[in-house]
């Protein structure tokens, strides 16, 4: 009993921990006026309670990290990414159109001539009462600390020998230190003046501002107080009548126009096409090769007959091992490169020839897809090694009996085995090879070029295509287009991976056969 | 019981978190590692002179740049962001940083081209520090007098190369038009013209000036005759360099201490005149921005003026980073190093590397140009007139 009572006490202290941490948050959040945020981070915790609590519950606190999880990591960015692609993030168009009028509210101009003025501040050390304005031409102003300005006369002051009035309604004048104690205090006071206002423009000084934009909130128009010009909304940003735009525009829905300019658009839309094809080649020589390599290699190692097997396997596991962060560096700078890598180095002192590894068109293809066949057939080689312990001895057996040469015995039986193991894994290598950003753009950054001003080099694949424009745009990031590439590949790997599958049931199905 | 427990937990933990909350009236600086020590330093002395704190965040570049423009507006930014020139454009854009009032008796005491760096549409988006920019690097085994023109260049680089050890006598890292500019620009090639009022004018592109095509024809005699790559990456230079196994390149002071460490006998030169025409490298300025939405722009404004505007404060971010300070007063005082003087006296002749965010879209075109000049795809006047159509196309707003 006194057991059970302790770990409860244990439980609850753990959840109140983890509850006041999440209230922190949703206070946090809320003063930061993010009540979406607040109130979903507020549902999950009460949620979370529930579930700590509730018998009822009980199964659903086995399933629901994992819920969370996949929701998290997958469900939300997927989701995210397809609502991007939806609008104009772009670079000048991030932040919301609250933001942006807040910004404009925010500018203001000191005028021609505009005036300055020192200040005396009485109060006391811990806050402020009163300030003496004071500039060359005008009378002494005195105004407290809400920005009313008050009749000097009204309020009991004295003055000190020398005339200056050092002392206000009792209060002292304070000393610079003082001040800047309280300076938050001052930094906010706006006194209402003329067109604009009067605001701490140093710290030793207030100056004279007039804001620089008006906004109407019915007709949705801002006016410059300057110029008097007028600033209409147009595409997600204020624009006058002769063209002139005002930085920063805002993020807004623009529907299908990202998806509609990548297809009518010939400068995306003609290396699209040839950067998927490229793409697909790259996936499947990649896979086919490796796979090859992977298999032939099993084959030869799963032979009773081979000495120092162990050896050769951890000897071939290797290029998977290694970091392939580093190695895809060597290959490029000590292998590829034309005038120092070891390829050309050897070639030249041989045979007097050099070979333009990444630098032809041609040449870059072949090199891309050799470095990838050499990091991914060591993993193909596990699999299968794997799967060739599955095969029955028995079969192969019978099938040696009823007169089944080696060749036949493989085709026949050994490959169509395997293959029901490894298919799903050969489409998820598929599917990895068609994303891989990493090989390409460690290898040639997606070139050599293909022309001056076009977006993809001749290596690009599609998801270093999406990349690319998303940088590309006139003025910085598009990152919009981007992400309506993004969600166009992830159509195609979706579509691709439920065709393959489809197949691979088809195998299975040879397999019962069997 | 269980209630009371429950409760007594839930106080303990909710008071520091309230506590915790943000506050005004205090400046907070974002700089990246290698600033960021620097500006603590600075930043301790404003708080002993004025009692007003000041917190110092170090964050990377790319975090800087990505992290104010949503930062910001959510009044979550800092007040000063520390950065390099070429951010201003996009800041701008993107609404996050503010135009900054410096009185013009202040503004003159600058170097002109770093004022000109941190201007964008006529206003002044960041004070200054320092300012960079290529030179020549020699090797001083190799080369004991630097080249005083284009023609003593070429025979040295003749001299010296031999592509079977290799080694090489004079390089440029290749192709990129950063490191080409002050060969490209000495005979007048230029990126954008300006309107009368200073800013850029994107309509006016100059990269098939007749000045950028004869620069680009220098360097690629210098391919055809063998006596540089058509290739030259960042690796392969440093490491030919280290090695002491080349003569004389184009680069800037973060080059140097990779040569001394190769035991290098490193000096520096300004690079040598074309046809009696000085070259002009592109100068890249560091300095503080001023986030748009912060409430402390009176803090903000004092800050400048009667602190970092100083001699003392500018001397102390030299010292810490020796590079030639933009504020004149100090480079007069910190004038006698000879390797920092030479590279000041390389961008003397220099100009600003344009700020407008459309110059990352250029940068890729007129490198793709150079890459075709390079390996003899092209004629340098074909391949740079054709970036230029390229680009003019896309100023325009046709894709």
């Amino acid at each position: 009993m006194e057991k059970k009572f302790r770990k409860y006490i244990l439980k609850i202290s753990i959840f109140a921990m983890v509850d006041a941490l999440v209230l922190f948050f949703c206070i946090m959040f809320i003063l930061n006026d993010d009540i979406i945020i607040s109130s979903i981070i507020f549902v999950v915790t009460i949620l979370l309670n529930w579930l700590g609590f509730s018998k009822k519950s009980y199964p659903l606190r086995y399933l629901l990290p994992g819920l969370t999880f996949m929701i998290a990591m997958v469900v939300v960015p997927i989701g995210y990414n397809v609502y991007i692609s939806f609008t104009n993030y772009s670079t000048g168009h991030i932040v919301s159109k609250d933001q942006a009028i807040k910004n404009f509210m925010n500018r203001e101009y000191f005028p021609e001539n505009g005036k300055k003025y020192d200040y005396i501040a009485y109060g006391t050390p811990e806050s402020l009462k009163y300030l003496l304005l004071h500039s060359e031409n005008d009378e002494d102003t005195l105004v407290d600390m809400e920005g009313n300005v008050l009749d000097f006369n009204e309020i009991k002051h004295s003055y000190d020998d020398s005339g200056f009035p050092g002392n206000i309604d009792n209060f002292y004048v304070l000393d610079q230190k003082e001040i800047f104690k309280n300076i938050k205090e001052l930094q906010n006071l706006k006194i209402t003046y003329l067109n604009g206002w009067l605001r701490l423009g140093t710290l030793r000084e207030f100056y004279y501002y007039i804001p620089q934009y008006t906004y109407d909130s019915k007709k949705d128009i801002l006016i410059d107080n300057k110029t008097e010009k007028i600033y209409r909304v147009k595409n997600a940003q204020f624009v006058s009548d002769d063209g002139e735009m005002l930085d920063p525009g805002w993020t807004e829905v623009i529907g299908f126009q990202n998806y509609i300019r990548l297809l009518t658009t010939e400068k995306y839309r003609k290396p699209f096409f040839s950067v998927f094809l490229w793409t697909i080649e790259w996936s499947v020589l990649t896979v086919f090769f490796s796979f090859v390599i992977g298999l032939g290699l099993a084959l030869l190692l799963n032979d009773p007959k081979i000495k120092m097997r162990k050896f050769y396997r951890s000897l071939l596991i290797l290029p998977y091992a290694m970091p392939a962060f580093i190695s895809l560096l060597i290959w490029r700078y000590g292998f590829y490169n034309s005038d120092f890598g070891l390829f050309n180095k050897i070639l030249n002192s041989m045979f007097n020839i050099t070979i333009p590894w990444l630098n032809s068109p041609g040449w870059a293809r072949f090199s891309v897809i050799l470095t990838n066949v050499w990091l991914t057939f060591p993993y193909m080689m596990l699999v299968s090694l794997g799967a060739l312990q599955a095969v029955p001895g028995n079969l192969l057996e019978a099938a040696r009996i009823d007169g089944a040469n080696g060749f036949q015995r493989f085709r026949k039986i050994t490959f169509p085995l395997i293959m029901i193991s490894i298919a799903p894994l050969l489409i998820g290598s598929f599917a990895t090879t068609f994303n891989n950003f990493t090989v390409i753009w460690l290898l040639t950054e997606g070139n050599p070029i293909t022309g001056i001003g076009n977006v993809s080099g001749a290596t690009d694949i599609l998801i270093s295509y999406a990349y690319k424009l998303a940088f590309i745009g006139k003025a910085g990031n598009e990152l919009g287009l981007s992400s309506a590439v993004a969600v166009v590949i992830f159509l195609i790997i979706v579509t691709i991976s439920v065709l393959s599958f489809r197949r691979t049931k088809v195998l299975e199905e040879v397999a019962d056969e069997l | 019981m269980k209630r009371i427990i429950l409760l007594v937990t839930l106080i303990l933990f909710l008071v520091p978190a309230i506590l915790l909350a943000t506050e005004e009236g205090k400046l907070i600086i974002w700089a990246d590692d290698t600033r960021a020590p620097i500006f603590k330093e600075i930043a301790s002395s404003y708080t002993e002179e004025t009692g007003i704190e000041v917190d110092v965040f170090e964050m990377t570049m790319d975090d800087i740049t990505e992290q104010i423009v949503t930062a910001s507006p959510a009044g979550e930014g800092p007040d000063f962001v520390v950065g390099a020139h070429d951010w201003v454009g996009r800041l701008v854009l993107n609404g996050s940083i503010a135009p900054i009032d410096l009185p013009e008796d202040i503004i003159e005491q600058f170097d002109p081209v770093t004022i000109d760096a941190m201007s964008y549409g006529g206003k002044l988006y960041g004070v200054p520090y320092s300012r960079e920019g290529v030179a020549l690097l020699y090797n001083k085994d190799l080369v004991p007098e630097p080249p005083q023109t284009w023609r003593e260049l070429v025979n040295i680089a003749k001299e010296l190369t031999d592509t079977s050890i290799p080694q090489y006598g004079f390089l440029v890292e290749y192709p990129y038009p950063y490191n080409c500019f002050p060969i490209l620009s000495a005979l007048g090639g230029y990126v954008f013209g300006k309107n009368p009022d200073g800013s850029f004018n994107l309509n006016d592109i100059g990269l098939d000036s007749v000045g950028m095509i004869l620069g680009a024809e220098l360097i690629d005699w210098l391919i055809e005759d063998g006596l540089m790559p058509e290739e030259v990456p960042w690796e392969t230079m440093t490491g030919l360099l280290s090695e002491g196994h080349l003569g004389m390149v184009i680069t800037g002071p973060w080059s140097v201490p990779i040569a001394e460490k190769g035991g290098v006998n490193v000096g520096v030169a300004p690079i040598p005149d074309i046809c009696g025409q000085k070259p002009k490298p592109f100068v890249g300025v560091s300095g503080l921005m001023v986030n748009a939405y912060s409430p402390n722009k009176a803090i903000i404004q004092d800050f400048l003026l009667n602190h970092y505007i100083t001699n003392e404060v500018m001397m102390k971010i030299f010292e810490m980073d020796p590079r030639p300070p933009a504020y004149l007063p100090t480079f007069e005082l910190v004038k006698d190093d000879p390797v920092m003087n030479a590279f000041a006296e390389s961008i003397s002749n220099g100009i600003s590397q344009p700020n407008v965010p459309e110059m990352s879209l250029v940068w890729n075109i007129w490198a793709e140009a150079m890459t075709m000049i390079g390996n003899q795809t092209m004629e340098p006047y074909e391949a740079l007139e054709e970036a230029d159509m390229k680009l003019e196309e896309i100023m325009k707003g046709n894709e």
